[in-house]
């Protein structure tokens, strides 16, 4: 999803930026007022942004197409610091993955900022939540919100290239042309990405399950029904 | 889930990467990344509206010094999460302890 240094028009690079801007803002002024309230936010902000980090520049070879992609990891960080705070780690590991290790671009970050940080956290955060209100298990609404995340992450690079260029072609042949180029490889990644963040917020629901508690993941019954299967297996 | 367990699933893993490593490397002769592969689609338009991909910046795509630097980056980045996440679960995890929502 890192788009290259100087592919997009001046014109969408400054539009993306902006937008991108935005939520790094409000993601700066959510990071401030929780981790005022919550001791342990800072530390598992620093975890996630390590994580996102390296997540999200390894190649992981897929079999079927021989060729390589890398998860996001920003679903699974969007569940416990909100998407806001997703998108201003998402801005970092960019920013970093762009001067140092030559994916991506300075031009092209707001761009790669909200694919990776809006598109990819904002999805995994709401088909969490949705999950859930449908009365699905931790494990299960992670798997769907790893999954759908991974593949927003590329539909949102897929559409954001369509609209910049684009040019006397339809917006959606080149969306469909493009986003056509990154399922075959992403979509295995994406169900491994599910179930990787399926089997994260497990262990974390089995080892401390008051973290979930603490960021709002389960309400206080579930937290007492992990807490006796924690006794018991004591 | 019990350490037996635990122990079984991450060898399972390790199974499963080693094998889709293995394989990949026997089946194919050049493993690019779905960037590039992408990048010969929107090169194709790119170029049609007038843009195209140039270097980066700070151009680190020279042989080893990338792979220097994503070693080193994975190295930094996997102590800090290692240690921070033990101390998290391991060092302060709270058998009983009743957790305060602020």
């Amino acid at each position: 999803m890192h788009i290259s240094e100087g592919l997009l028009p001046a014109g969408y690079a400054l539009a993306y930026s902006a937008g991108a801007a935005l939520c790094v803002g409000k993601g700066i002024y959510n990071y401030n007022r929780e981790s005022r309230k919550n001791p342990m936010y800072k530390q598992l902000t620093g975890i996630f942004a390590a994580a996102v980090f390296i997540i999200s520049l390894m190649p992981i070879p897929v079999p079927i197409t021989g060729t390589c992609a890398h998860p996001a990891g920003t679903p699974l960080a969007a569940i416990f610091m909100g998407p806001a705070v997703t998108t201003m780690i998402s801005a970092v590991s960019l920013l970093l993955h762009a001067l140092f290790l030559a994916h991506g671009g300075i031009t092209t970050l707001g761009a790669n900022t909200l694919a990776l940080g809006v598109f990819g956290g904002l999805a995994g955060w709401a088909v969490f939540r949705g999950c859930r209100r449908l009365g699905s298990g931790i494990f299960i609404a992670g798997v769907a919100a790893g999954l759908l995340g991974d593949l927003f992450v590329y539909f949102g690079t897929s559409i954001q290239l369509a609209l910049a260029i684009h040019g006397d072609v339809p917006v959606w042949k080149v969306f469909v042309a493009v986003y056509g180029a990154f399922l075959p490889t992403q979509g295995p990644l994406a169900v491994m990405e599910g179930l990787l963040t399926g089997f994260a917020l497990n262990y974390i629901a089995r080892v401390r399950p008051d973290i979930l508690y603490n960021f709002k993941i389960i309400g206080e019954e579930e937290l007492a029904g992990l807490r006796g299967g924690l006794a018991n297996e004591q | 889930m019990n350490s037996r367990r635990s122990k079984l699933i991450v060898f399972i893993v390790i199974c499963i990467f080693a094998g889709m490593v293995g394989y990949t490397s026997f089946a194919f002769d050049e493993v690019p990344g779905a960037d590039e592969k992408v990048g010969k689609v929107v090169e194709e338009y790119a170029k049609k509206a007038g843009v195209e991909e140039r270097e980066p910046y700070i151009n680190t795509d020279k042989g080893d010094l990338l792979l220097f630097l994503f070693a080193f980056s994975g190295l930094v980045s996997g102590f800090y999460l290692g240690y921070n996440w033990r101390k998290i679960v391991a060092e302060k995890a709270p058998v009983n302890r009743v957790a305060i929502r602020r």
